[in-house]
Formats: structure tokens, C-alpha cells, sequence
């Protein structure tokens, strides 16, 4: 037997960081995922989809949010989408399932609110077990139920879980909702099919957390593994046999964080503009980057700072986020372009004196010098 | 620049050319009247060298003639030693020429030459503006300082930067600061330096965000609780709506009702008991009552019979003891009456010796007062006889005068006589005396004086008759005789012989009045009581004095008579008893009038009585006192006696009747009922008790175990109240349930989270925005102070040139002040002994500044070799003649420098001034320079 595992598409997730468009953009992205999870399936041959929990953001989307993924999945008649609630969509009494049980699923799409074996592949004789949250956390481990299970003998037991696998890794544990770190082994699982952990991580092997399909935290991880934008392909051959794992590129968007970018010269620039662009040469557009940003740069690195970094880079990702700027390191030899005297230059003398002087004034005192060369540089291009 | 010429054509009120006659070099003064043409000579100035010909503006126009026409100027001038002729014609035809030396130009090209010539940029539609404006001074501008332009700011700014050792960089510095605050003013208000455009609308949008941030929080807030209000009621409807605990507690309730009825079939039958009980109960304890009352009384009666017998006794001891103070009190009020009877005679006989001594003493004042009249009367005695002297004597004062005057009288008439009278003097041998006669007498020796005819006869010799020749001698003698004739009838009446008897007794009389007056006094002081010394009130006096004497006399035979009575009565009345009797009698049988000696000793006799009569009286009174004493002791000892009797015989009488009472009391209980008939009916009672009360006890022995009816009762109430209680929570829970329903419909639907986390995200993106917008206006605001102190500090650099330029014509006419310029180069204040502001300073002084400021503009263009000159037109009207003189030396000094045209309606008092003398004077045609 064949299946997708995925989890954790969140869907109405905002951005606090991106402007409108990157919004709009990101979170269309996170819909067109399933489509793209749907033909992995078909691509793959696998006739079910497992989303272990957080289908939804908020506990309360908006009808149009709350329909979007039901109707993808609908779009994919010939695969059976099984869902569980998750901590962002817990299943409770006017919760989101119970909004989507009012009005009606596709046939295809099964919301498992109750805990308890049920047969979902007939030819397979698999049985799903699913962990149902009611609550946003709960203290007990919900997957403790799947130990005494009663199945048909040799049934494929899957489990589908969403919450935090115990004791593993070194992890700070969590308080909420515990999954034991060997449930699939206490419970005969074939497979335990987990969520709520953003990027893939294999327990051991047959407990899996798919991550999310479609990435959504800046990682400092290389390629995108660590982020998510993935999900699992599953191919069990029978109930002891250890689950044949693939994992599949779903994602669009590259999110990447640079900590400590220092820029001191014009090469740093140069190396930070070629770096970020080669995260995915062929399509800076998909690229999300968080750069933390310091250093000290002369007058005219810093102009090619704000024309390289701010104003052409900025517009060649899909976004650039910038904690931080570097300062501008002026010198009385940077001043001498506003001649060697006049207002001008006794202006700029006595900011620079400011600016040295260090604090927050200190700061602001830059900022006004960075201005003043700034037009002086455009009065000089105008008059030039 | 020398103007050498200047001709003008069609310019307002000259239509025809005129000339204007005499320019030269240093001062050029034009004086003429007003309406003479000097302003539009101005005008004609200022528009060839600032207007370019082809300007159509309204300025323009303006200087056309009434009758219209083209306003035509030609100005000559030198430059650099060059000669140079500028031509303009305005309106129509309108060109412009300008010759620099060999140097040509036409049209825009010219003005372009002369524009850079004279350093002035297009200001609007053609005019030219510059520093050349603060020079050409039209009538009234001189009141102000120049307003310059940026350009003549500029202008002023290139020459002075000119003395200044580095670029300053002024232009440079303004053209910055103005991108600065065009930038900053996008985000700020120039004026209040509120937030302004993009930075407002994003401080706007922030805080609408936040407001819709939170009322989407609220709602959530709303919708959980919603939510879980929801929960909580669906469990309640829940429990409410379970049939099986529904049925239970019906069952319950049924089986509690059935409880309660048999409850309260037992509980009346043992109130029915306890009623019986109850009855017989108290039938017994009256019959007992009854009975322990009836001895009570038995013992009560004889109590009292025993309390009266001894009270009896007592009463008898009390009359007795009572009887004896009866008697002591009667005893001793005799005493006290006793002694009350002997301090009377006490004091009787001390009055009668008082009285005594009244009437001694009494005799005594009426014997002065006989004395006093006695003397009184002698003085009278004595006056009388001396007034009776004095009335004998007639010879008065008057009757004297009279007298003395007839003898002086007399003796003038006699003398009157005599003086004419005939002088006889006679001197006779003593043998002849007797031998000669005169008048038939002896006729004396001597000389005589004959005032009638006189004999002489000489025995022996014969007669001689001698007749006194006297004139008037009858008439004199007459009035002798009459004279001595009224002395004699004077005389008489005054009863004298003569005048010296009547001066005698004229004496007499006089010594009379003086005993008289001597009797008088001695009378006046005989009468202790005279008021005055009238006689009338004198003989009152006497008389009064003899009537109190009288009266006095009176009062003592009475007072004598009533003594003597008062003695005999006394004596007659009983016999006084005691040494005060005595002294009574000793004090009345003393004689009375038995001569002096005996009435000192009975006074002093009396005295004696007096004092013993007195000591006898205080005994006596004190006797009584105690005696008083004493009986009001007994009196109270006695009614204390008489009270207890009193007392103890209304106790007695009270024991009695109460002992009455009780035995009337038990006569009428015996005769209702015997005592051996409630006896009997005691026992009867008792055993009827003890039979209730065994059925009362065997009831409740019964019900012990059976639960208290009011317990069971509000039990069913409480089962009542529940299930009613149900039903209503049921009817409100599903409409709680249903409503609370909608509203979490309604509020899913909206996806408020979706949405909050939306508006969480607008909001930190504006607030991101709005920090960015204030470190942009914080830095471009730090950048323009900066820039503009900076520039500031240049300009007051620069400033020092123009000032040190205007420094020395300032200090010719305001001795001893500094100046001080703003950096638009206005002067913005005077200091003499004190700041002083410009605009606080007079119109005269201001002018002067004004004017002397403008020809410091004009010195730093001459210094920095630029053209130059000064056109004043009607300047310094309001300077008085002591710094018009002063002026004018700075004037005529500048004038060495370069060119200054004055025009003035003033022609006295611009005449000390000096300069070339210029004239308008018409010409055929302004003469082309080709």
C-alpha cells in the first residue's frame, strides 16, 4: 500500500514581515500545494493522503479560507484525503469540523473526529488510527488508545498523530500534547504518521513528522529540509515489514536566514548580493531571505549599499527582510567633497563630531549625515 | 559707472523728449518742484537698466504718456573707462541697444550684456531684480530698509564672499537646505513641525489599526466566551433533560407527600393528648394553690395578733414617756416668761433713767438759751438808747453844710462891704483914751473900716462926721444883711445859737452814730441766728429767740410732767422687784430744781444708774435667752414624744384591721368550700394527672423514630421548587443555547482570527512604517537645524564686511553706535548707550539708516569693481537740518567714490549739499546713438 503523509498546511497563515503582495502570494502558494500533493499522488500511484493535523491556521477561518482546501481536494476525486484536527484546529464543539461536518464534505475527504480503528483500504486491509485533539493542548498522550486497538489480524495499522514526540533528540520536551517517542512499536503500527513538527524529522523508522509541504519560518538550515516544503511518499509491504520512505519536494518558496551578515567594504557587498542570488539562481523570485545586517561602510560603499542591496536585490526575491544597517563611516576625508569650508561642510564637520560622539544622538547624527551626502551626491548629479 | 546722459521720450508726463542736463562724476543734485517730472526720471531709469523692452506687464504700460505713445530712454555712462550708451524703447517697436565701448549688442542679447553687467537675474515678466533695486531709491522707498530678493541676497552675498578668505559656500549651503526641508516638509508641517503627508497618514492608519486590532480581540473575546458559555449550557441542558433522574425525583416527591399525610394524622392525636393534660393539670394546681393560700392566711392572722399585743405595750411606755416632756416643756416656759417679765423692768428702769437724763439735760440748754436772750435783749436795750441820742442831735450833715455855706456866705458880703469900705485909722494918745468917741463909743485905736458914715467925736474937739464915699454902698450893704439874715435863719432852724455851737453838736451827733453803729455790732453778735443785719430780720431773730425759748420751757414742763407721771404709774403699777426697781426709784425721787450744785451730782449720780441699769438689762435679757433656749428644747423633746404616740397608735390600728381582713377572708373561703371538701378533691385531681400523662408518654414513645413533619414539608417544598426550577432552566437553556448559536455562526463565518492576525500584521507593518518615517524627519530635522546654524554662523562671517563697509558713514551721523544686520542683511538694531530695535526708532532716524544702508550696498559694489550708483528721489524729508548736515557730508564723502544722483523738491535745504546743478531741459529728439 501506497500513501501520501503530509501535515501542517496551516492554511491562512499570515506574514507578519511580508507587504500585501508577498502575502497574497505565499498564501497562495500554501492552497496550491495540495494541488501539487495531489498529483504526487497520482504520480505516485498512491490513493490516499494523510494529513496529520493543522489543516487550518485559526481555529476560526473565514468561510472562503475554510472551503479553499476542501475544495482542491475535492479537484482530486480518484484520492481519498484523510484529515485529522490538529492544535491550531482542534476539534471542538463549534470548531472548524463541526463547521465543515454542517455543511458537508466531498466523499473523498474524511475529517476523523473520534479516535478508533477504521478500515480506509479494503484491498489492503489498512486501518487508520487516528488521535483526535479536542482541545488546543491536552496533557495526555492521545496515541495511548492505539496500544489496545483491536484490528483484524494482519491488518496495516497506521497510526496518525499530531503532537510532540517525547524524549527525543534532546528536545526540551513538551508539555502539550505528548506522543510517546515508541508508540508505533507499543501499538504494532505499520507506520505512525505524524504532524505538528514543521520540518521532516524521522523518529525512528516507522515514526515520521512529514513537515509542512510548503515552507513558512525563515530556517538557517542549507537547502530547505529544516524549513519543510516536503511531504513523505509511503509504501508499506505488509504489517511488520519496515515502510519504504520517500521524501518529495512539494514547496515553491526558498526561506532563508543569514545571522551576522558584517558588511565593512565594497566586497562584503558584493559577496551578500552574490550569495542571496545564489540561493536559487534560476529563481531568485521564490527567495525569502532575513538578513541581520551591521557593519560600518565609507560614503560610497554605503551608496552602493543602498543601490545594489536596497533597491536592486530587494526587487530580485520575493522578499528581502533586513534587521539591522550598517553605519556609515565618515572621516574628515569624506567631508572634504563639500569643499574646505563653507556651510556645507561646517554642517557636515559638526554632525560627524555627533555622530562619533556615539548613543542614540549619535545614531540620529549619522543618519542626517548619510542624508546630507546623499544630496549633496544628487545636487552634484543634477549640476554634473 | 558715471551716467553722462540721460534722454527720455513718451515716459508719462514727458510725451515730448526732455534731457536731463549736467550728469557728472561724484554728486549730481536735480532740485525741482513737485510735479516737475523727477519720479519719472526715476521710473525712466529703472526701467532701461531693469526692464527688458519686450516686457508687456502692467509696470510697463503704466509709463506710457496720457495721450499713449512708446516710452523711449537713452542712458549714456562710462564703465572701466569705457564709453557705453544704452537705448530701450517699450511698447511698440519696441528694442533695446546697448554699446560697451566698441562692444554692440541688440536686443536680447543686449539685455543679456547689461543683466550680466549689472549682476541682476529675471525676477517676473521681464523685470530684472538685483542689488540694483536697493540703489535706484524712488520717492517714499527711503523710509524702509531695502527689501532684497533672493537674488539681491545673492548678489550682496557674491560681493561680500568676495572679501572673505574661503568660498563660503552660502549659495550652495541654501540650496541644500532648501532639498532638506522640501523633503522634510513631506513629513512635517513647516510651521508647527506636526506630522505632515505620508508620516501622518501612517501615524493615522497605526492608530485605526490598533483601534480595529483590539475590536477584533474583543469580539474573539466575545465569541470565546460565547463559545464556552455554549459548552456549559448544552452539559446543563443535558443533565436537565435526563427522564430517569426526571422520574426519580417525581418518585421521591410522591413517596415524601404520602409521609407527610400520616405525620399529621399522628401529630393531632397528640396534640389532643397533650390538650387533656393540660386541663387537668391545671385543675390540680388550683386546688393546691387554694389550699397552701388558706394556710397561708391562718399564719398570717396570727402573726398579726401577736405583732398587736406587743405594739400595745409599747404604746403605753410612749404615753407615759410623753406625759413627762409635757410637763418639762410647761415648766420651763414659766421660767422663760419669768425672765422675760424681769428683763422688761430692766429695761423699763433704764428708760426712766435715760429719760432723766434727757430732761437734765434739757434744763441745761434752756438755761444757755435764757442766757443768750438776756444778752441779745441788753443789746437791743442799748441800741434803742443810742439811736434815741442820735435822733436827739438835728445837726446833720446836711443842716452843717447849710450852715457853713450861709457863714461863708456872710462873710463874702461882709468882705464885699469892707473892700469898699472906708479905712479909719485911729491912733490915740494914751492920754486921750476915752477922750475920743466913735459913735458915741470908745473909739478904739487901730484902723478901722467905716462902711457907713461914722461920728467921731473928739472931746474936746468936736464931732467929725465921716461918710465912706462906697459906690453901690446900699446895694452891698443890703446883701450883707441878707446874708447874715439867712445865717440867722439857719442857725435858727438848726436850733444853735451860732455857727460854733452848731459845729458842736455837729460833733456830738457824729460820735452818737458811732455808738450806735458800736450797739449794733453788739446786738448783731448777741444773735447766734441773724441771717442778715437788717434790723427788720434783727428783731425777728430776737423775737424767734424768745419764742423757741418759750417753746423750749413748754417742752420741758412737759416732758418733766410726763416723767413724773411715768414714776408714779411705775410705782403704782406693782413693785418692780430687783436693784432695777431701785434705780427707777432713786432716778424719780431725785429733786429737780434744787440748785447747781445738786444738779452736777445728780448728773453724775445718774451716770453711774445709767451704766448699772444697762449692765442690769444684758443680765436680764441674757437670762431670758437661755430661758427661750431651754423651751424650745423641751417643746421639740415633747412633740418628738407626742409623734411616736403618734405613730405607734396609727401601727397598731393598721395590725388591727388588717388582722380583720384575713379572718374575714377565711370566714368566706370555709363557707364556699370546706377544707376536707378540697382535700378530697385534691387527690381526685392528681390521680386524672397521672393518667394523662402515661398516654401522653406512650404517644410519643411511638412517633420517636418518625421524621419531624416540618422537615419532611420543606423537603417536599424544596422537591417542588427543584422540578419547577428544571422546567424554566430547561426553557431558558435552549434559547441560551440557540441564541449563543447564532451569534457563533454569525462570528466563525467572519474568520476572526484570520482576521486578527491581519490586522496584527497591518498594524506592526504601519508601526515599523510610522518608526521609519520618524527616524527619517528626526534626522532630516537634526540635518536642517544643523545646516541652517551653520549657515547662519557663515553668514554673520560674512556679514562683518558690510558691516565695517557702513560702519564709518553710521558713525559720521550716529556718533558712537554700533550696528547690527540679520542675515538678510537688514539692520535690525542700533546700539547707542542701549540696543535700540529698528522698527522702535523715529521715521527720521529710520530713514537716515535706511539711506545710509543703501549706500553701503552701493560702497561694496564700487569696491568689488562693480557698476554703481546711488539715486536718491526725495529722501530724508523728516531729517532736521542738523543731521541733513550731517548726511550730506556722508553723501558728498561717497560721492569721491561713485556716482549719486539726488532729485529733490527741496530746493533751499538741499542746497548746502553742493554737486553739479542739473536741469530737464526739452530737446527736438532724443539723440540716437547708431
Amino acid at each position: 500500500m501506497k500513501f501520501i503523509h503530509t501535515s501542517d498546511w496551516q492554511i491562512g497563515r499570515t506574514f507578519r514581515f511580508a507587504d500585501d503582495d508577498t502575502l497574497g502570494a505565499l498564501q497562495a502558494e500554501r492552497l496550491e500545494v495540495i494541488r501539487r500533493l495531489g498529483l504526487l499522488a497520482r504520480q505516485e500511484g498512491a490513493a490516499h493522503v494523510l494529513v496529520a493535523g493543522d489543516v487550518y491556521e485559526h481555529e476560526t477561518p473565514a468561510e472562503r479560507t475554510l472551503h479553499q482546501p476542501i475544495e482542491r481536494m475535492r479537484d482530486f476525486a480518484d484520492i481519498q484525503w484523510h484529515l485529522i484536527p490538529g492544535n491550531h484546529d482542534a476539534d471542538q464543539p463549534e470548531g472548524v469540523w463541526a463547521r465543515l461536518a454542517r455543511s458537508g464534505l466531498p466523499e473523498n475527504v474524511t475529517v476523523h473526529r473520534e479516535p478508533g480503528p477504521i478500515l480506509i483500504d479494503t484491498a489492503h486491509n489498512a486501518w487508520a488510527l487516528p488521535a483526535v485533539l479536542k482541545r488546543r493542548h491536552v496533557l495526555t498522550d492521545l496515541t495511548a488508545y492505539m496500544d489496545e486497538a483491536e484490528t483484524p489480524p494482519d491488518a496495516l495499522r497506521i497510526g496518525l498523530a499530531h503532537g510532540s514526540v517525547v524524549g527525543f533528540g534532546g528536545e526540551v520536551e513538551s508539555e502539550h500534547n505528548p506522543v510517546a517517542l515508541d508508540r508505533a512499536r507499543r501499538a504494532g503500527l505499520a507506520y505512525l504518521a505524524l504532524g505538528d513538527w514543521h520540518g521532516f524529522c524521522q523518529i525512528d523508522a516507522r515514526t515520521i513528522y512529514s513537515g509542512t509541504p510548503e515552507t513558512d519560518r525563515f530556517t538557517t538550515g542549507g537547502g530547505g529540509g529544516g524549513g519543510g516544503g516536503e511531504a513523505v511518499v509511503v509504501t508499506l509491504h505488509g504489517p511488520r515489514a519496515e515502510p519504504e520512505i520517500k521524501r518529495h519536494r512539494t514547496g515553491r518558496y526558498t526561506w532563508k536566514k543569514l545571522d551576522d551578515v558584517v558588511l565593512t567594504s565594497e566586497q562584503d557587498i558584493l559577496a551578500l548580493d552574490a550569495r542571496i542570488r545564489s540561493i536559487a539562481p534560476d529563481n531568485p523570485g521564490a527567495v525569502l531571505v532575513w538578513a541581520a545586517v551591521s557593519g560600518l561602510l565609507s560614503v560610497d560603499d554605503m551608496a552602493l549599499y543602498e543601490s545594489n542591496i536596497l533597491k536592486r536585490l530587494s526587487g530580485a526575491v520575493a522578499c528581502l527582510r533586513l534587521t539591522g544597517a550598517p553605519q556609515l563611516s565618515a572621516g574628515l576625508d569624506d567631508l572634504d567633497r563639500f569643499g574646505s569650508g563653507g556651510a556645507v561642510r561646517a554642517a557636515a564637520e559638526h554632525l560627524l563630531a555627533q555622530s562619533e560622539a556615539g548613543g542614540a544622538e549619535g545614531q540620529l547624527a549619522s543618519e542626517a549625515l548619510q542624508r546630507l551626502f546623499l544630496f549633496w551626491q544628487e545636487m552634484g548629479a543634477q549640476a554634473g | 559707472m558715471i551716467l553722462t546722459d540721460l534722454q527720455i521720450e513718451g515716459f508719462r508726463r514727458f510725451a515730448s523728449p526732455v534731457r536731463l542736463d549736467g550728469l557728472g562724476p561724484g554728486l549730481n543734485v536735480l532740485s525741482a518742484p513737485n510735479e516737475a517730472g523727477k519720479s519719472t526720471l526715476l521710473a525712466a531709469l529703472k526701467a532701461v537698466l531693469m526692464v527688458r523692452s519686450s516686457s508687456k506687464a502692467k509696470p510697463v504700460k503704466d509709463l506710457q504718456p496720457y495721450g499713449g505713445g512708446a516710452p523711449h530712454v537713452a542712458v549714456s555712462f562710462t564703465w572701466k573707462g569705457m564709453d557705453c550708451h544704452l537705448e530701450k524703447q517699450f511698447i511698440s517697436k519696441a528694442f533695446t541697444r546697448l554699446m560697451l565701448g566698441a562692444e554692440r549688442f541688440e536686443g536680447d542679447q543686449a539685455e543679456e550684456a547689461l543683466r550680466n553687467l549689472l549682476g541682476l537675474e529675471e525676477a517676473s515678466k521681464g523685470e530684472a531684480a538685483g542689488l540694483w533695486s536697493a540703489l535706484l531709491v524712488g520717492q517714499g522707498e527711503s523710509f524702509a530698509q531695502p527689501d532684497l530678493n533672493q537674488t539681491g541676497q545673492d548678489s550682496l552675498r557674491s560681493c561680500l564672499e568676495h572679501g572673505v578668505d574661503h568660498a563660503t559656500g552660502g549659495a550652495a549651503a541654501s540650496a541644500v537646505l532648501s532639498r532638506v526641508r522640501d523633503r522634510l516638509h513631506l513629513l512635517q508641517t513647516a510651521k508647527s513641525g506636526q506630522p505632515t503627508g505620508k508620516y501622518k497618514q501612517a501615524l493615522e492608519q497605526e492608530v485605526q489599526a490598533q483601534a480595529c486590532l483590539q475590536d477584533l480581540q474583543n469580539r474573539r473575546a466575545a465569541l470565546e466566551e460565547d463559545l464556552a458559555a455554549l459548552d456549559q449550557a448544552r452539559r446543563a441542558l443535558r443533565e436537565q433533560e435526563d427522564p430517569e433522574r426526571k422520574a426519580q425525583d417525581e418518585a421521591e416527591l410522591l413517596a415524601l407527600r404520602q409521609l407527610r399525610d400520616k405525620l399529621r394524622v399522628a401529630d393531632a392525636e397528640e396534640q389532643a393528648a397533650r390538650a387533656a393534660l393540660a386541663t387537668v393539670t391545671h385543675t390540680r394546681n388550683s386546688i393546691c394553690d387554694e389550699q397552701e393560700r388558706r394556710q397561708e392566711r391562718r399564719e398570717s392572722q396570727r402573726k398579726l395578733e401577736r405583732d398587736a399585743a406587743e405594739m400595745q405595750h409599747d404604746l403605753q411606755a410612749l404615753t407615759l414617756r410623753t406625759a413627762q416632756a409635757r410637763q418639762r416643756y410647761e415648766e420651763s416656759r414659766t421660767q422663760r416668761e419669768q425672765a422675760e417679765q424681769q428683763q422688761q423692768a430692766a429695761r423699763q428702769a433704764l428708760l426712766a433713767v435715760s429719760r432723766r437724763a434727757t430732761v437734765l439735760q434739757q434744763r441745761a440748754a434752756l438755761d444757755r438759751s435764757k442766757q443768750t436772750l438776756h444778752r441779745a435783749e441788753a443789746a437791743c436795750m442799748r441800741l434803742e438808747q443810742a439811736r434815741a441820742v442820735l435822733a436827739a442831735l438835728q445837726v446833720d450833715e446836711g443842716l452843717i453844710r447849710r450852715v457853713r455855706k450861709a457863714v461863708r456866705e456872710q462873710d463874702a458880703a461882709q468882705a464885699a462891704l469892707n473892700a469898699r469900705a472906708t479905712r479909719l485909722t485911729v491912733t490915740l494918745q494914751p492920754e486921750a483914751a476915752g477922750r475920743v468917741l466913735l459913735d458915741g463909743a470908745a473909739c478904739p485905736q487901730g484902723e478901722m473900716v467905716l462902711t457907713q458914715a461914722a461920728d467921731v467925736q473928739v472931746e474936746g474937739i468936736g464931732q467929725f462926721r465921716i461918710t465912706p464915699a462906697v459906690k453901690d454902698h446900699d446895694e452891698a450893704l443890703a446883701a450883707a444883711d441878707t446874708a447874715r439874715q439867712q445865717l440867722q435863719s439857719v442857725l435858727h432852724s438848726a436850733g444853735c445859737q451860732s455857727a460854733e455851737h452848731a459845729e458842736t453838736l455837729f460833733e456830738e451827733r457824729r460820735q452818737a452814730e458811732t455808738r450806735v453803729a458800736e450797739a449794733r455790732a453788739a446786738f448783731v453778735a448777741s444773735l447766734p441766728s441773724a441771717r442778715d443785719e437788717r434790723d427788720a430780720t434783727l428783731f425777728e431773730a430776737l423775737a424767734t429767740l424768745r419764742q423757741d425759748l418759750s417753746d423750749q420751757v413748754a417742752a420741758l414742763e412737759r416732758e418733766q410732767a410726763a416723767f413724773e407721771q411715768d414714776c408714779q404709774s411705775s410705782a403704782l403699777a406693782g413693785a418692780p422687784e430687783g436693784r432695777a426697781a431701785q434705780i427707777a426709784t432713786e432716778t424719780v425721787c431725785s429733786p429737780e430744781a434744787e440748785g447747781g450744785v445738786q444738779t452736777d451730782q445728780t448728773e453724775a449720780t445718774l451716770q453711774a444708774l445709767q451704766q448699772k441699769a444697762r449692765q442690769e438689762e444684758e443680765r436680764a435679757a441674757r437670762v431670758a435667752d437661755e430661758a427661750r433656749q431651754r423651751e424650745r428644747t423641751e417643746q421639740a423633746a415633747y412633740n418628738a414624744a407626742q409623734n411616736l404616740q403618734d405613730k405607734a397608735e396609727a401601727e397598731l390600728r393598721q395590725k388591727q384591721t388588717e388582722r380583720d381582713q384575713v379572718g374575714r377572708e377565711l370566714a368566706v373561703s370555709a363557707a364556699r368550700e370546706s377544707d376536707d371538701a378540697l382535700a378530697a378533691r385534691a387527690a381526685e385531681t392528681a390521680q386524672a394527672q397521672a393518667q394523662a400523662e402515661a398516654h401522653v408518654q406512650a404517644l410519643k414513645a411511638g412517633r420517636e423514630t418518625e421524621q419531624p413533619l416540618s422537615v419532611v414539608e420543606t423537603r417536599i417544598m424544596r422537591r417542588e421548587q427543584a422540578l419547577e426550577n428544571a422546567r424554566t432552566s430547561i426553557a431558558r437553556l435552549r434559547e441560551e443555547i440557540k441564541e449563543r448559536e447564532t451569534r457563533v455562526r454569525v462570528a466563525e463565518g467572519d474568520g476572526l482570527d484570520e482576521k486578527i492576525a491581519e490586522a496584527g500584521r497591518t498594524a506592526s507593518r504601519l508601526k515599523l512604517d510610522c518608526e521609519g518615517y520618524e527616524r527619517e524627519r528626526a534626522a532630516l530635522a537634526l540635518l536642517d537645524q544643523t545646516l541652517s546654524d551653520a549657515e547662519k554662523t557663515q553668514t554673520e562671517r560674512y556679514l562683518a564686511p558690510l558691516v565695517r563697509t557702513l560702519q564709518p558713514a553710521f558713525s559720521t551721523v550716529f556718533p558712537g553706535a554700533s550696528l547690527e544686520m540679520d542675515t538678510g542683511f537688514g539692520l535690525c538694531g542700533l546700539t547707542r548707550r542701549t540696543a535700540e530695535e529698528f522698527g522702535r526708532l523715529s521715521d527720521g532716524t529710520r530713514e537716515q539708516i535706511a539711506v545710509l544702508v543703501r549706500l553701503g550696498f552701493a560702497e561694496l559694489l564700487h569696491a568689488r569693481q562693480s557698476p554703481a550708483i546711488l539715486v536718491l528721489d526725495d529722501a530724508l524729508s523728516f531729517s532736521d537740518s542738523q543731521r541733513l548736515e550731517l548726511m550730506f557730508d556722508v553723501l558728498a564723502d561717497a560721492a569721491t567714490r561713485f556716482q549719486i544722483l539726488v532729485l529733490t523738491c527741496r530746493a533751499e535745504a538741499f542746497a548746502r549739499l553742493g554737486g553739479r546743478p542739473l536741469s530737464l531741459r526739452p530737446i527736438p529728439q532724443i539723440t540716437e546713438r547708431r
